[in-house]
């Protein structure tokens, strides 16, 4: 099928693009550049994964949007709400441990309440809990006007967390992942490496996505199976 | 110091790598439960001109 | 609309009085959290006199969980939520009212919890006209996405561990504007609250807004 193998060949894209990033990001690129020493290397890693997270939450708000709008309701736009929630998480978590690192290496701690991980900390038990919400069993219908009118108020929530977590840590003025002004040492290898963590991970997180609604796809057809199988059952015994 | 940086690309591409061969592995498994016919297509913007994937409801 | 919020919003707060459920249940719920927090980092009142607006907060956000369940508790009893539906009271309204009665229920709660903060830890109250207006803002809030959290998770089995997970991290700003307002208030630097008062007015605003919006199809899914 066309699809299969186009999403062969996404994978196939991202998995090089993401073996390309380690591979120059850990050997290729200089070191010690205005960071403790090879801290860096993360800016290949982290950056992209957080910008993977907030692409998948604004992919599943979008759906979610489009799925409670009459004109455009359709079970995929839920489908899909809660893919891209789902991979969202992964790379939140993520984003938490390779952030968490980060300030091991720079400050000695492995947390200090920098504001956007504060955020990013918030955003992964936001999403956990609309996870959770998804999974409690019902009628297809309800479930999915459920899960999208929660992905839109956890969503609505997350501007003013950030705001609101900024406020907080600006008052007392301490370690932030500053990246705006180590803008200035990012070139050479650096930038492309650092492109090609976006654009590897960004593969990653499509490739992922597709696989998990396809997944969703196939455990409804399971289920309605299942019903179909039950209800020929009953008629079965009902003729008899 | 350098360590820990290995030791992050070690988790964040494990995790990744675990959490892809468990959701192709669930994939597979789930269409293998399914009776033959049900089994092809599933791609988000499937065009319903795309034969098996008709299994798709609206 | 606003005739059918005050219907249920009067209709709450009578079963409420009648039951008293938050008198009986919630306000010690919320003493006892005091309580403990005292044993934990107590007795020494360093640790405690400035964490006071925190904890007054944590234990209000804890106590909204326990009112906003007894709120939609009231209605699955006897079918009482297809009453509910099929009245044919405006959504809004229903939103509104119950909102209202929750938020009354939570000024009063922080009344009590104020007394209990400046006699447990030593909170100096000063400044009570940003300390109230923290309390009502916040509880505005809260109520408003309590409510919304309610009705989303009161028709399934597991709404007791599935409301405090949906509803806490969504309240996270209300808790740090609250505690902030209230922690200048207290220190004596009133001016300073301004912003977080301002973003728990945004937040108020924002989710009355959406909530009375989004309660009608979420009660018809319930």
């Amino acid at each position: 099928m066309r699809a299969d193998r186009a999403l062969r060949v996404l994978g196939a894209f991202a998995l090089v693009g993401m073996v390309a990033t380690v591979w120059l990001g850990l050997f290729v690129t200089p070191n010690a550049v205005g960071y403790a020493d090879g801290t860096v290397r993360l800016l290949y890693i982290h950056p992209p994964l957080a910008w993977v997270m907030f692409i998948a939450y604004g992919m599943a708000t979008i759906s979610s949007l489009l799925y409670l709008w009459p004109r455009t309701r359709h079970a995929r736009f839920d489908r899909l709400a809660g893919a891209s929630a789902e991979v969202g998480v992964v790379f939140t978590g993520l984003t938490l441990v390779s952030g968490s690192i980060w300030g091991r290496t720079t400050w000695g701690v492995y947390w200090a309440w920098d504001p956007l991980l504060t955020t990013t900390a918030l955003l992964f038990v936001l999403y956990l809990g609309y996870l959770a919400l998804r999974n409690v069993p019902g009628d297809p219908d309800t479930v999915a006007r459920r899960s999208a009118i929660a992905g839109l108020v956890a969503f609505l929530d997350v501007p003013i967390v950030f705001f609101a977590v900024s406020w907080w840590r600006s008052l007392h003025q301490g370690p932030t992942i500053d990246l705006a002004t180590r803008h200035s040492y990012v070139h050479g290898s650096m930038a492309w490496t650092l492109l090609l963590g976006f654009v590897s991970f960004t593969l990653t997180y499509v490739w992922l996505m597709v696989h998990r609604y396809r997944l969703a796809v196939l455990r409804e057809r399971e289920s309605d199976e299942g019903l179909e199988n039950a209800l020929a059952d009953r008629w079965a015994e009902a003729v008899r | 110091m350098s360590g820990y940086i290995e030791v992050g690309y070690v988790i964040v591409l494990g995790s990744l790598a675990t959490y892809a061969t468990s959701l192709v592995s669930r994939e597979r498994a789930a269409r293998r439960r399914l009776p033959p016919s049900q089994r092809a297509g599933a791609v988000p913007e499937a065009s319903p001109g795309t034969g098996p994937a008709a299994g798709e409801q609206p | 609309m606003w005739r059918d919020a005050l219907l249920v919003c009067g209709k709450d707060l009578r079963i409420e009085l009648r039951a008293k459920i938050g008198l009986n249940q919630v306000a010690p719920f919320a003493a006892t959290v005091l309580l403990l927090f005292g044993l934990a980092l107590g007795p020494n009142r360093q640790a405690l006199q400035p964490a006071a607006a925190a904890l007054f907060w944590i234990a209000v956000l804890l106590s909204v969980v326990l009112a906003v369940q007894r709120s939609f508790a009231v209605e699955s009893a006897d079918s009482a939520r297809d009453g509910l539906r099929l009245s044919g009271l405006d959504p809004a309204g229903i939103f509104l009212g119950k909102g209202a009665a929750i938020v009354t229920q939570l000024l009063v709660l922080e009344a009590l919890l104020t007394v209990g903060v400046a006699l447990l830890f030593g909170a100096q109250l000063s400044d009570g006209l940003v300390l109230l207006a923290a309390c009502v803002t916040a509880s505005i809030g809260l109520g408003a996405v309590g409510v919304t959290y309610g009705v989303l998770s009161s028709g399934v089995r597991v709404k007791e561990t599935l409301l405090p997970l949906l509803l806490l991290p969504v309240a996270a700003p209300v808790l740090l504007g609250a505690t902030k307002a209230w922690d200048e208030a207290l220190a004596g630097t009133p001016g300073q609250a301004g912003v977080w008062l301002s973003l728990l007015a945004v937040f108020a605003v924002l989710y009355v807004a959406v909530g009375t919006v989004a309660f009608g199809p979420l009660l018809e899914g319930a």
